[in-house]
């Protein structure tokens, strides 16, 4: 057993080590009194050390044959005449000890450089013991002396203040010649960690001296080694100096880079000594302004009182800015101590003692460091100025300053300067809140409905509608006096304070406004722009932004909703008109009604069912009963154009419609006499686009775009020709205003009000992405604040409208499979994941999509799948369900809606259960022209209408209304659950009495049921994320495909 | 005399993980405003950036 002891040579001389060897304690023989120092009885040879080290690895053996052999005299505790082992060589428990003596023991050097890379080989936070292989004796153990272990986290701390930046360049005297040096700069950590380490250094390393001297001396040889490492490659960029007959700053900075820290002197007799203390000089001067000691100042600006309210003349009780000066320890943020303390003494001042010596001296230091990083601190401690910073020497408290006193330029300097310097550099700095979060100067716009004169409603409903104005400054948004305005425009550059506020004033910035405001601060003008202008929050005027928008009447109701959507006066529909209007219609149509006057476009995305198009019929009658009788235009989805045509003999008799649709529609001039001779033209988006320059060429009324979901991508030539109709005022109407991105809501709104939101590029920065991909709520909010007053929506279950619907009940119904049915998906299945095998890319995923949509068909029936027209019968567990719920259904009298995205299975099916439930069987499907589908619909509406309807989700799914039903069924699940509930409400919307049930159809255990579990564990995400379902599938493994698609045991019927 | 262990020994312990430093903390040098010393005409403080960007990257 080995155990390997350390010293710090002094004078920077390195590292010393020695061993003791537990072979040698029992021969140990008493030292002879009196004589010269004794060798010690159990150290070893420094050769034996030297093959120690080298049997513990190579890097240590290499260091040992650098180090120098000598003899070192230590002092040692001792037991009669033979020293006292250490523990470690005796595993534990040394004996007692009764002297101490000097001994002499062989040890081997090794210089700083060496010493560094030694104790880095040795750092083990671990283990304090490892072995060696020796010649002689085979392996044996070597223990690390506490000394040495001591050493190597001195040295670990030295390596991590190098690697870190945490060292500043210095000069030292090393036996008595000038050397460069890099020295630690801790942080408060590390001093921390450096004081653990003082304090728990073991007396063997440290000999005589004391151990805070001892580490720094240690810390700083073994830091300054570890720098020189790092630069030893010398590193792109580092600077290179010409040396030769250069200045001793030139040589101390080449030294400072250079492997060894010594400056040499041009001659041999160059006096170094006078140079170099004038450099080290100014290098501890510079040093101090690092701030790296325990504690720090911090500068608190306080702001003048102001005027003292009891005074009836309101002068001012201070008008002098200060600046506190406060001492703070870094260990210990809580404790700040104002600087005048230091002297009186107290606890505070007893407090910051625990952390510096003399917090006096500190205080002085930092204030000198402050003075060099802000230059206005800086001639302020130089010399009073009684117009700049002045500073307060209060006598009573010795010379050292406690507080400085800016006037009021002096104290926006000090806010806009030297607060950032002073915060940069370490200092603690305090602002006022207001400087943080500064009052915002902009222009407030007040905005009132002309008078009645002003506005020739019979003539000029729309868009020119005129409103009065004024523009105000404003300070966060309440508008200034005049008198506030007089001080703020008198105002030179500097710190004003109005009302009480303090914010910086820009004289050209505020004459400018003053300018607007003398100009064009009041007048009347159409309130689109206005409004628009407003409500953009990018938007500036005379170069301030608008801070606030304040708006009376109507157009204050607008800009202010909430619950209560804003009307227009009572409403007064035509007696003709064939409905009448449930409380919430009758808001919308008073709504519609008030931006129209205004010119601004509406978006009405009530929910499906509602009435959208009773609401906007009754605009209309209402416009026509006030003599507006120039042309409307309405566009909608071929499907609906049959429905929008009986809707409007059914509810607005008095309206004269063209329908322009199908192969012998009028163009040119028949076209002309047609629109002429009405007052509302309907038309579908295909007609649109193809008949786009004919209707381009009339000059409507109103542009009405029905489910304008339908242009959602603004791109598109449908989009592109709806918005180039010119229009004297737009209205969007749609139940899904975004069925998926945002851009939709953009797309929309930009034809309803163009240009309101913006480019679709800028409303993609400002909102899509923050909203969609960082659900920024800021962002949400601005966007609802700047559309709220162009939307309206209602949902069934918002107050005032919910008691106007009876109830939805929605259920799963739950299939089994055939035997058929589960050997056909078996065999989809298994050829899917057997074609996996050699698919990658495109072709893998259109593998996995098709066998998708084949296993739903195979849900439905086998038939569907094999496309053979074999008998429909008894072959499908959904079919027999369905069968069940329709004789039950038809026997109570109820009728019911039967919705399948596949044409083909309703084909398959309508005939089948004609035949089995010996009743009419409607089906509608994108392949009958719109007047049949309009038959269907009304044969279903009537009064002895079927009992069965059936329909493809895509043809039936939107925009007629089947209020006859009261039962509605999901043949099979679609991806996005908003296509099934805008199906639903075809049976679920105004004009339904009954409790509407709603069930859809899933086949248990099958591919089904996970696309039916995904839409249920994420309705919500749904609508964003579920379209893109059937490609998230494409891109799972095959493992994971095969763990989703293989039929559970449930699926399949007993 | 006293026990020889407190004469071998030590209270320290050898840090496995580095001390948390403060993130955002600057590194003395950038706290240093101009030095004042000036090495082949250049302030040392700017000679001093490419030495401590080595040190630190």
């Amino acid at each position: 057993m080995f155990a390997v002891h350390a010293r710090w040579l002094p004078d920077g001389g390195g590292v010393a080590l020695w061993v003791e060897d537990a072979r040698a304690v029992g021969r140990a023989r008493e030292a002879a009194p009196g004589r010269a120092v004794p060798t010690h009885p159990f150290a070893g040879p420094a050769e034996l050390l030297a093959r120690l080290l080298g049997g513990i690895g190579p890097g240590l053996e290499w260091l040992a044959g650098q180090a120098a052999e000598r003899w070192l005299t230590l002092t040692l505790p001792g037991l009669g005449g033979t020293p006292v082992p250490s523990p470690e060589l005796l595993g534990g428990g040394a004996r007692h000890a009764d002297c101490r003596r000097d001994w002499r023991v062989p040890v081997l050097v090794f210089e700083p450089a060496q010493a560094a890379q030694l104790l880095g080989e040795l750092f083990d936070p671990r283990w304090a013991l490892t072995s060696a292989e020796l010649p002689e004796l085979g392996r044996v153990d070597v223990a690390y002396g506490a000394s040495l272990r001591w050493l190597t986290g001195v040295h670990d701390l030295a390596w991590r203040l190098a690697g870190a930046g945490r060292v500043l360049p210095g000069l030292t005297w090393v036996r008595g010649a000038a050397h460069a040096q890099w020295q630690p700069a801790p942080t408060a950590a590390d001093h921390r960690e450096a004081r653990a380490l003082a304090a728990g250094c073991p007396p063997v390393v440290r000999g005589e001296r004391s151990a805070d001297e001892l580490l720094v001396e240690a810390l700083a040889v073994l830091t300054d080694r570890e720098v020189r490492v790092a630069l030893a490659e010398r590193p792109a960029g580092l600077p290179r100096l010409d040396v030769d007959g250069a200045g001793f700053a030139e040589r101390w900075f080449a030294a400072l880079l250079a492997a060894d820290g010594r400056i040499p002197p041009r001659a041999p007799d160059e006096e170094l000594n006078a140079p170099a203390a004038e450099l080290a000089a100014e290098l501890a001067a510079w040093h101090g302004a690092a701030g790296t000691g325990a504690l720090r100042l911090c500068l608190r600006l306080v702001e003048p009182l102001g005027p003292d309210p009891l005074d009836p003349q309101g002068r001012a009780v201070g008008e002098h800015w200060r600046v506190d000066l406060l001492v703070q320890a870094v260990d210990e943020p809580s404790l700040l101590v104002p600087a005048a303390e230091l002297r009186v003494g107290g606890p505070a001042p007893a407090a910051l003692a625990r952390h510096t010596a003399d917090p006096r001296a500190a205080y002085l230091a930092e204030l000198q460091r402050a003075a060099r990083c802000c230059a206005p601190l800086a001639s302020a401690l130089r010399e009073v100025r009684p117009t700049e910073l002045r500073l307060v020497e209060p006598t009573e408290l010795g010379p050292e300053p406690t507080e400085l006193r800016l006037d009021r330029a002096g104290a926006l300097d000090f806010l806009r300067t030297a607060a950032p310097a002073l915060a940069a550099a370490g200092f603690g700095v305090l602002l006022p809140g207001w400087w943080q979060r500064p009052p915002r100067l902009g222009l407030a716009l007040t905005v009132r409905p002309g008078t009645p004169s002003a506005v020739d409603r019979a003539t000029r409903l729309d868009h020119d509608a005129l409103v009065a104005f004024q523009w105000q400054l404003a300070l966060d948004g309440e508008p200034l006096t005049a008198a506030e305005l007089a001080d703020l425009a008198a105002a030179k550059r500097g710190l004003v304070r109005i009302r009480g506020q303090w914010i910086e004033a820009d004289p050209e910035r505020i004459a400018a406004a003053v300018g607007f405001l003398e100009r064009e601060g009041t007048g009347s003008g159409p309130a689109g722009p206005l409004l628009r202008l407003a409500l953009d929050p990018g938007a500036l005027v005379a170069g301030l932004p608008i801070g606030a928008l304040r708006a009376t009447g109507v157009l204050g109701d607008l800009l202010q909703q909430g619950d209560d959507v804003p009307g227009d006066g009572e409403l007064r529909l035509p007696e003709a008109f064939g409905a009448t209007l449930r409380p919430y219609q009758e808001r919308g149509v008073a709504w519609l009604r008030s931006l129209t006057r205004f010119g601004l476009g509406a978006v009405l995305a009530d929910d499906m069912g509602l009435g959208k198009t009773v609401q906007t019929l009754a605009l209309l009658a209402l416009e026509q009963d006030a003599g507006q009788d120039d042309p409307v235009l309405l566009v909608c989805p071929m499907s609906l154009v049959a429905n929008w045509r009986r809707e409007v003999v059914r509810f607005a008799p008095m309206l004269r419609v063209h329908v322009q649709h199908g192969a012998g529609r009028p163009t040119g001039e028949a076209l002309q006499l047609a629109v002429a001779d009405a007052d509302l033209v309907i038309t579908s988006y295909g007609v649109l686009q193809r008949d786009a320059p004919q209707l381009r060429a009339i000059q409507w009324r109103r542009v009405i775009a029905d489910e304008a979901q339908t242009v959602k991508n603004g791109a598109t030539a449908q989009a592109r020709a709806l918005r180039s109709l010119p229009a004297g005022h737009r209205i969007a109407l749609t139940g899904t205003p975004v069925e998926n991105r945002l851009s939709e809501l953009h797309a929309i709104l930009d034809f309803a009000n163009p240009g309101l939101l913006g480019s679709a590029a800028a409303f993609r920065e400002r909102y899509a992405v923050p909203v969609e991909q960082h659900r920024s709520e800021q962002r949400i909010a601005e966007l609802r604040r700047r559309t709220a007053p162009f939307v309206l929506r209602r949902r069934k279950g918002d107050p005032g409208v919910a008691a106007e619907l009876p109830p939805k009940q929605e259920s799963t119904v739950w299939c089994p499979l055939t035997a058929e049915q589960a050997g056909l998906y078996q065999a989809v299945v298994a050829d899917l994941l057997h074609r996996l095998r050699g698919l990658k890319g495109v072709e893998r995923k259109g593998a996995v999509l098709g066998a998708i949509g084949r296993l739903k068909q195979v849900c439905n029936h086998p038939a569907q799948l094999l496309h053979d027209r074999s008998v429909v019968a008894g072959r499908s567990g959904k079919l027999a369900r369905l069968e069940e719920l329709l004789d039950r259904s038809l026997a109570a009298g109820e009728r019911t809606l039967v919705f399948t995205q596949y044409a083909e299975f309703g084909a398959l099916l309508q005939p089948h259960l004609a035949a089995r439930l010996g009743t009419e069987v409607l089906h509608l499907h994108g392949r009958l022209r719109a007047r049949r589908r309009a038959e269907l619909v009304e044969r279903f509406q009537q009064d002895d209408g079927p009992g069965v309807f059936l329909l493809s989700l895509k043809a039936g799914g939107t925009g007629l209304n089947l209020t006859a039903a009261g039962q509605v069924v999901h043949l099979d699940r679609w991806w996005n659950p908003a296509v099934e509930e805008q199906a639903t409400d075809r049976a679920h919307r105004i004009g339904q009495h009954r409790t509407v049930q709603v069930r859809r159809f899933v086949c248990a255990g099958t591919v089904e049921q996970r696309i039916d579990e995904m839409i249920d564990s994420k309705r919500e995400l749904a609508r964003s994320v579920l379209p893109r379902g059937e490609r998230r599938l494409t891109e799972l493994s095959t493992d994971e495909l095969r763990e989703l698609l293989t039929l559970t045991e449930e699926a399949i019927a007993e | 005399m006293t026990d020889p262990d407190d004469f071998w020994s030590g209270d320290f312990t050898l840090r496995r993980e580095p001390a948390e430093q403060a993130g955002a903390e600057p590194l003395p040098f950038e706290r240093l405003a101009a030095s004042g010393v000036t090495v082949g005409d250049r302030d040392l403080a700017q000679l001093l950036v490419p030495v401590y960007r080595a040190l630190t990257g």
